[in-house]
């Protein structure tokens, strides 16, 4: 929950998400704070984080983090209702950019998209289908440093 | 972990390449720099050209990701894939603080990054990072077949 609050605070917040240009490092930022948080409650019981513990506290909650991000920015695009593709086509110009014609025809569907529902579900869906793969993956990169970290502590045995 | 970096890269040298084409390709091209734009700023002036389109990731990222999938196949010639130790810490940390340094260093226009400085602190970067997942990813199917860890100091606990 820590780690996918994390992720989720570091990808919505203006500025602060810029932290994931370098390297998705927002998102590893979650997992390493999930698998010390989930390490920390475990010392406690006596027993130690593993790596497919640390995996799996990244690669959940990158999941559950890429639902809610995309959820939030479709529901945030719903309440602003303002169509970004013309700023698109205006930056563009600014910098004498030619769209081929197939990405403009797919603007031009997402603009459509906006002006008829306030958010392009074509968007919705890419940026989905993005995070869900994007998240998981540096998230588990995340839990797995963290594990390596930990894991050189070497006062650990095996149950017997 | 060889499969991932495998098509991770190969994403990062298909999205130029097919950028022009239409139809399917030119669909793969377009999400390949969809994803990509999650994880690097993909700067025109900071990215590697091939077949006149820049990369899907800056040069740095570029490096880090190809210094990755480099070392994950140059593993198994350099360390026994079961002999699962992991280098010391501060290779991690030295590593990762080349890169902050050298990004750190030009955003606030002390002395300005280049290409090469880029791209070394990447490799390094990344070549470094595959020790550290490699062996924690190789543990993680031993650990759904052994017993949990426990820590030496709880099992001196319960003993008393």
């Amino acid at each position: 929950m820590l780690s996918s609050v994390i992720m989720i605070v570091i990808a919505v917040v203006p500025v602060l998400n810029f932290v994931n240009l370098g390297c998705c490092a927002g998102i590893v930022a979650g997992g390493v704070a999930g698998a010390i948080y989930y390490n920390n409650q475990l010392k406690k019981i006596g027993e130690t984080i593993q790596y497919k513990d640390g995996a799996a506290i990244g690669i959940l909650s990158g999941f559950l983090s890429a639902i809610i991000v995309v959820v939030f920015t479709t529901l945030l695009s719903m309440v602003i209702n303002q169509n970004p593709i013309p700023e698109i086509y205006r930056v563009f110009d600014q910098q004498g950019y030619t769209l081929p014609p197939n990405a403009e025809q797919f603007l031009k569907r997402i603009s459509d998209e906006y002006s008829k529902n306030g958010f392009s579900i074509t968007l919705t869906l890419i940026t989905l289908a993005i995070d869900i793969i994007l998240y998981p993956i540096f998230g588990a990169v995340g839990g797995l440093l963290t594990v390596s970290v930990v894991g050189k502590r070497k006062n650990v045995e095996f149950r017997q | 972990m060889l499969t991932v970096a495998l098509v991770w890269c190969a994403g990062i040298l298909l999205a130029p390449l097919w950028a022009d084409e239409t139809g399917l390709l030119g669909n793969i091209s377009a999400f390949y720099y969809g994803l990509f734009s999650k994880a690097c700023h993909q700067l025109d002036d900071r990215s590697l050209h091939m077949f006149s389109h820049k990369l899907g990731v800056c040069s740095r990222c570029t490096l880090i990701y190809f210094g990755f999938l480099a070392a994950v196949i140059v593993y198994p010639f350099v360390k026994k894939l079961n002999q699962n130790d992991m280098p010391a810490m501060w290779i991690l940390l030295v590593s990762a603080g080349l890169v902050a340094v050298d990004a750190g260093l030009d955003t606030f226009n002390v002395v300005k990054n280049t290409f090469l400085t880029r791209e070394i602190t990447g490799g390094i970067l990344g070549i470094v990072l595959a020790f550290f997942l490699l062996p924690g990813t190789i543990r993680i199917f031993d650990e759904f077949f052994a017993p949990r860890l426990i820590s030496k100091n709880q099992t001196n606990v319960s003993s008393k």
